[in-house]
């Protein structure tokens, strides 16, 4: 069965598996890990393009990566989801797959795809990961399932202080809050996500997007690091930091973006400053060689935010 | 229930009922029979379903048929129009960008898309536009300028077919055809969508097949309950191992696989169980019905630990029934010279481990099976396969009928690479569910079977000595490889053969010793992937010469030079005759086209050059198994129309084989191609020949083409001779006429050439021409295995940037350059060589076979088993030498899997370059680089 709500209340009262790009989706149907109904969001109106909101910037849950990505307004103060929504998957997958989508993907975790296997987050007793192979797991153990979240955009988005509207929820959710901190299997809920809000920035924004990955595209990063920042005279007035692909939720980077706010642009400091992105992590035995891909990948994304002409 | 929906398909409003789950891809195959979108990896990581959806390349394997409602979709079959193939069509095909040409109708839309918002694209924007579309044939470099043209003919319009004879050059000297830059003669037909996979052919009643697997490694089979599977509607047979227990093996000596799985699984992905339906999803509810009771064992998955006396049996007894107590499933020792002296009186000994990673071949294209039986018992076989001769003589021997009623059909091949050069539980199951059926059976691989059935690269362990005088002449090899063979035999004792026999040039050794163990373990079967076992002992060799060489402080390149076997009559150090090798000269080409001399000492920290060398075979001395018929045989037919068609068993696969035999009997005949054709990969119409493996197709396919074109030509020149009333020695040929090289106004149409010639015989024409098989080899045990009419070679240079705070490796730049002996089409020789530099380079930086502690696959799709896209893959540079091989047709030798070898190692030398940290095992991802970069940090504190 599928059906085709023509609102977002409608499709938030309708049951079953929410499908939008359905990028996702489909594998998961087609090896049976995924099974039942279907509401498409086909039909749905007012969920799609990025406009003016109460908090600044609207970004319909049905707007397309690839729409993000060149978007002149997202472009121009959120420099760093631009450049994430620009640089995930491939092409055709950016063309298809949703804002929503993205932040609602399942993980990438091979036991959680075999369907030879019953791993924890489907009904298992155990995380076989963490017993098994673990290599491309979290380094930040923070919960049951060790598989890190998949969502490139969410780790992006935190550098802004994206919220998250839900249907039929009054008030806006933080994304930090929305995401959880890693110790549930069922991050983000059910709740059918309409809209992203982006507040306000101030302008002269500038941002970086940096993954560390064996292939240029199309895969899971092993660290992924956005920086969002604002340089006046030299001097950085605001900056902020999150990381991906090493623990089951993005992770802020506090620490690194104290460390360099409001001081002069030193990139003598930057080194120090990503240094401090591994403080807390405690990794599983095989997946603690991504410990090590830390400091240079968030190096790598403040000199791009910060130094002029980028990295060296 | 299903649901009207309306498409917009290449603007034609097209209404249809579909199921609600349908997706796009499965509404434009199976509803509108548009089968140019093609099914890859179904769930979105291969890009080959690519179509347009208002204008936008979308996933059509990703999205539902019922939510494309009212949107425009454009297909490969909507890019052409009433004036014929689009521009950026033509350009794929002039380029030689199309090789299986099933990633292709994606890759050119696209493409076209890329095209219609930028009429002038950068190199890096074409790149980035078709990261989405993975090509595992090309190496992307013909891809990259097939786009550029088209760009270019799109802005300045003018004649395009004018253009295209531009781009296409003049023969060699001497030759009408030969060494022209000519188009493949089935390139067109793939730009748009027109040619026909296995999958995309339907027969009447055409059932569909789902095998149930097996979940665990290694696990005996105590019961299997199907009735609940055969009492499903839509189900029409079900079949289990016990039915067809004939056991089979590529190689007849090691008959140890059967189609289904009897009495015990050996590794997680077994087929043990196969039912027909009326579709795809009855037959997968089917599976699911099937309960199997399993007694579960131990499985041994490291292959050191598998030679354990205590490890679990894989295999309890050999094909013949007698017990085995150990899990060594071939083992080779062989020793040229006194390697114990000749290392301890070597000036520099290196002596450590390699290890090799598992990789495998990725074709774009699933393998596929079509089986149908006919009123009078006659069984015809669709298959994708690269070896249908073998296939023919399996699916005889399996089913239990004579090799007479039964016949393969070898349709278009989407990539096989040794991924389909032998039988596959596929091709036996639809033959036997179909006899069950009584109608005709298809089974199509998911993705992840094709990662089952594997038969790649085999993870190899080296314990590596090598030793050389104080002038870097290297004096000795020593060689303890291990082989993790998984779960059957397949090529294996060839490849324990192959890993030391072909090591030996074109490097000289003075002396050399192997032994070499190939071990059963309970993983998918490894088996030949392009360069069959002699890739992996190359990553050792060519490493540690590179490491001599600094320790002498030679320059690698020199170093090569100074150990290169001769030009001509060369032997190796195991026997083997090598009558031309022109690795000097491909070193040359590489030197030179790096800059290597200007820059090599002189690259900043990060940077850094990598060279290597190979040789490899062009086809086996001997057919698999023994007998005294020629290896490959061509039949021609003249018409008196004017056309030629030549008949001949081998497996075009995209290599461009169809192709060299209608250039060369073009060439003999003065037939001009337009007018040739090629019937092949149908055992009913064609005489044998062996098929697409161990590069022999040019060297065989194409000396039986010469030799049968050779004959039809002389008839042609007699008859015209006769008519013109000259000396049949005085005539001459060029491309569509016959003429008296005295007075060349004196010329007969090719047309007329056949009737006279046709008229002169008093019977149609037809001739034959063979490959025959000639004594080759050292005269020792072993010694005909490794042995080859005759050998190429290749130089590489690779140029690295390494990140050394992360690891990541970016290829900067390849300069490979091939002796392919003679280029018969310079064209397709620089495809083939660039498409093996692209699978050598990805499988070094990228691939590996990973299995957990249970023995489940860890990557079964083309997102997770990570291949190179294009945005890794720069455009690669190749050169072609010709040693005018003194054996091959015209001098010419192999080019499909030679260039593949030195991209691993020259590759580690680079990254040994740009950070001086040794790669010793593969693939080389970032945690390696980066761990053995600190450990050359740590040394140097």
């Amino acid at each position: 069965m599928i059906v085709f709500p023509r609102s977002a209340s409608e499709a938030a009262a309708a049951a079953g598996i929410v499908r939008a790009g359905g990028t996702d989706l489909q594998e998961r149907l087609h090896k049976g890990i995924t099974k039942g109904d279907l509401r498409d969001l086909r039909d749905v109106v007012g969920m799609s393009g990025v406009g003016p909101g109460p908090a600044g910037l609207r970004v319909g849950a049905r707007t397309t990566v690839a729409q993000l990505a060149v978007d002149p307004s997202i472009v121009r103060d959120h420099p760093a989801v631009a450049l994430a929504a620009g640089g995930l998957a491939t092409p055709q997958i950016r063309a298809m797959g949703t804002v929503g989508g993205n932040l609602s993907q399942h993980v990438r975790c091979a036991y959680y795809r075999d369907p030879h296997v019953t791993c924890l987050r489907r009904g298992g007793s155990a995380c076989l990961s963490r017993a098994g192979d673990h290599m491309f797991a979290s380094v930040f153990d923070l919960g049951p399932c060790v598989a890190p979240h998949p969502s490139t955009l969410a780790t992006a988005l935190l550098t802004s202080g994206a919220l998250i509207e839900l249907a039929g929820a009054d008030a806006l959710v933080p994304l930090d809050q929305w995401l959880g901190d890693g110790t549930s299997l069922t991050s983000g809920g059910d709740d059918l996500i309409v809209a992203v809000h982006l507040p306000s920035t101030s302008p002269g924004q500038v941002g970086a997007y940096v993954r560390t990955i064996a292939r240029a595209r199309a895969e899971w990063p092993v660290v992924e690091v956005a920086v969002r920042a604002r340089v006046v005279d030299g001097v950085v007035v605001e900056i902020e930091a999150a990381m991906g692909g090493v623990a089951p939720v993005p992770i802020p980077l506090p620490g690194v973006a104290d460390a360099l706010r409001g001081r002069p642009v030193d990139p003598a400091a930057l080194a120090p400053a990503a240094g401090l992105a591994t403080a807390g992590a405690n990794p599983l035995p095989g997946s603690a060689w991504k410990v090590g891909m830390i400091p240079g990948t968030v190096l790598d994304a403040l000199e791009r935010a910060l130094l002029p002409g980028g990295a060296a | 229930m299903k649901q009207l929906v309306t498409l917009q398909i290449n603007g034609e409003a097209q209404t249809s009922a579909v199921p609600p789950h349908w997706t796009l891809l499965e509404a434009l195959r199976y509803g509108s029979g548009l089968t140019g979108s093609k099914q890859g990896c179904d769930k979105g990581d291969c890009g080959a379903c690519t179509v347009l959806v208002d204008g936008q390349p979308q996933l059509a394997c990703c999205s539902l048929a019922v939510t494309a409602q009212g949107k425009a979709v454009t297909t490969i079959e909507g890019v052409a129009d009433a004036r014929g193939p689009a521009a950026i069509q033509r350009a794929f095909d002039v380029c030689g960008a199309l090789q299986c040409g099933f990633c292709q109708p994606g890759m050119i839309l696209s493409a076209s898309a890329l095209l219609a918002r930028d009429p002038d694209p950068s190199l890096e924007a074409i790149r980035e536009a078709l990261s989405g579309n993975l090509c595992r044939c090309t190496g992307y470099t013909r891809i990259y300028e097939a786009v550029a043209l088209a760009a270019r003919w799109l802005r300045e319009p003018g004649d395009m077919r004018g253009e295209q004879a531009n781009v296409m050059g003049p023969a060699a000297e001497g030759f009408s055809v030969v060494g022209a830059p000519l188009r493949k003669r089935d390139a067109i037909g793939k730009a748009t969508g027109e040619v026909r996979f296995t999958d995309d052919l339907v027969l009447p009643r055409m059932l569909h097949g789902k095998f149930l697997r097996s979940p665990h490694a290694h696990a005996r089979i105590v019961s299997i309950d199907t009735s609940a599977a055969s009492a499903l509607p839509g189900v029409f047979a079900v079949l289990v191992g016990s039915e067809l227990t004939t056991s089979y093996g590529i190689i007849p000596w090691t008959p140890d696989e059967t189609a289904l799985a009897v009495g015990k699984v050996r590794y997680i992905g077994e087929a043990v169980a196969a039912v027909a339906a009326v579709d795809e999803d009855t037959a997968m509810k089917a599976c699911r019905l099937i309960t199997v009771t399993w007694d579960v064992l131990p499985p041994v998955l490291d292959p050191e630990r598998a030679l354990d006396a205590d490890a679990p049996l894989v295999h309890e007894a050999d094909p013949k029934g007698r017990a085995l107590s150990s899990n060594l499933c071939k083992e080779v020792g062989l020793s040229f010279g006194d390697v114990d002296q000749a290392l301890a009186d070597a000036a520099v000994v290196i002596d450590d481990h390699w290890t090799y990673a598992g990789s495998t071949h990725a074709p774009i294209e699933p393998h596929c099976a079509i089986g149908s039986w006919d009123p009078d018992g006659r069984l015809t076989v669709w298959s994708s396969t690269q070896v249908g001769h073998y296939l023919h003589r399996e699916l005889a021997r399996v089913l239990g009928v004579a090799e007479s009623a039964v016949r393969v059909i070898q349709p278009a091949v989407g990539g096989a690479f040794g991924g389909k050069s032998e039988p596959f539980d596929l091709e036996f199951a639809v033959a036997a569910l179909s006899r069950k059926a009584g109608r005709p059976v298809k089974i199509l691989y998911t993705r992840e079977e094709v990662f089952y059935a594997h038969r790649g690269r085999h993870p190899m362990r080296f314990h590596f000595r090598i030793g050389a005088d104080a002038s870097g002449k290297i004096t000795a090899v020593d060689n303890d490889i291990l082989l993790d063979g998984g779960a059957y035999h397949s090529f294996g004792l060839v490849t324990a053969y192959y890993a030391g026999q072909l090591l030996s040039g074109p490097i000289d050794f003075g002396t050399y010793r192997f032994r070499s163990r190939r071990v059963y373990t309970n993983k998918p079967c490894n088996g030949p992937k392009r360069g069959h076992g002699s890739v992996q002992p190359r990553f050792p060799l060519e490493t540690a010469v590179d490491e001599i060489a600094h320790r002498l402080g030679i320059d690698p390149i020199e170093m090569r030079r100074i150990n290169a076997l001769p030009e001509r009559g060369g032997t190796t150090v195991n026997g083997q005759f090598v009558p031309s090798c022109g690795v000097r000269a491909c070193l040359d080409a590489v030197e030179a086209a790096s800059g290597w001399k200007e820059r090599y000492a002189s690259l900043p920290p990060g940077r850094g050059l990598g060279v290597a060398t190979s040789m490899y075979i062009s086809g086996t001395a001997y057919p698999i198994y023994p007998n005294d018929m020629p290896q490959s045989a061509v039949v021609l037919r003249g018409d008196r129309s004017g056309r030629i068609t030549a008949f001949c068993g081998l497996n075009e696969i995209g290599q461009g084989s169809d192709s060299v035999i209608a250039w060369i009997v073009s060439e003999e005949t003065g037939v001009p191609l337009s007018c040739i054709d090629v019937v092949s990969g149908d055992t009913d119409l064609c005489p044998v020949d062996l098929g697409a493996y161990s590069s022999r197709v040019t060297m065989m396919a194409g000396t039986a083409a010469k030799e049968a074109g050779e004959r039809l030509g002389a008839r042609m020149r007699d008859a015209v001779a006769a008519k013109l009333g000259v000396p049949p020695e005085r005539m001459r040929r060029r491309t569509g006429f016959w003429f008296d090289g005295d007075d060349p106004e004196r010329a007969v149409d090719h047309v007329t050439a056949l009737r006279l010639a046709e008229a002169a015989a008093g019977m149609p024409l037809g001739e034959v021409g063979a490959f025959r098989t000639r004594k080759l080899g050292a005269d020792y045990r072993g010694g005909t295995i490794g042995a080859s009419p005759a050998y190429s070679a290749t130089a590489h240079v690779v140029e690295v940037d390494v990140d050394r705070e992360t690891g990541v490796v970016k290829i900067v730049g390849v300069w490979a350059a091939h002796d392919c002996g003679r280029a018969i089409n310079p064209v397709t020789v620089r495809g083939q060589i660039e498409g093996s530099v692209y699978m050598g380079l990805s499988e070094a930086l990228m691939e590996e076979m990973v299995h957990d502690g249970k023995g489940l696959l860890k990557a079964t799709s083309l997102l997770d088993y990570r291949i190179m896209t294009s945005m890794d893959t720069p455009p690669i540079d190749a050169h072609i030498v010709e040693s005018i091989d003194p054996v091959g047709p015209y001098g010419a030798k192999e080019a499909g899997e030679g260039p593949l070898h030195p991209a691993i190692p020259a590759l580690a030398n680079a990254i040994w370059h740009a950070t001086g940290a040794r790669m010793r095992t593969m693939p080389f991802t970032p945690e390696r680089v980066l761990a053995a970069i600190r450990a050359v940090g740590t040394r140097e504190q």
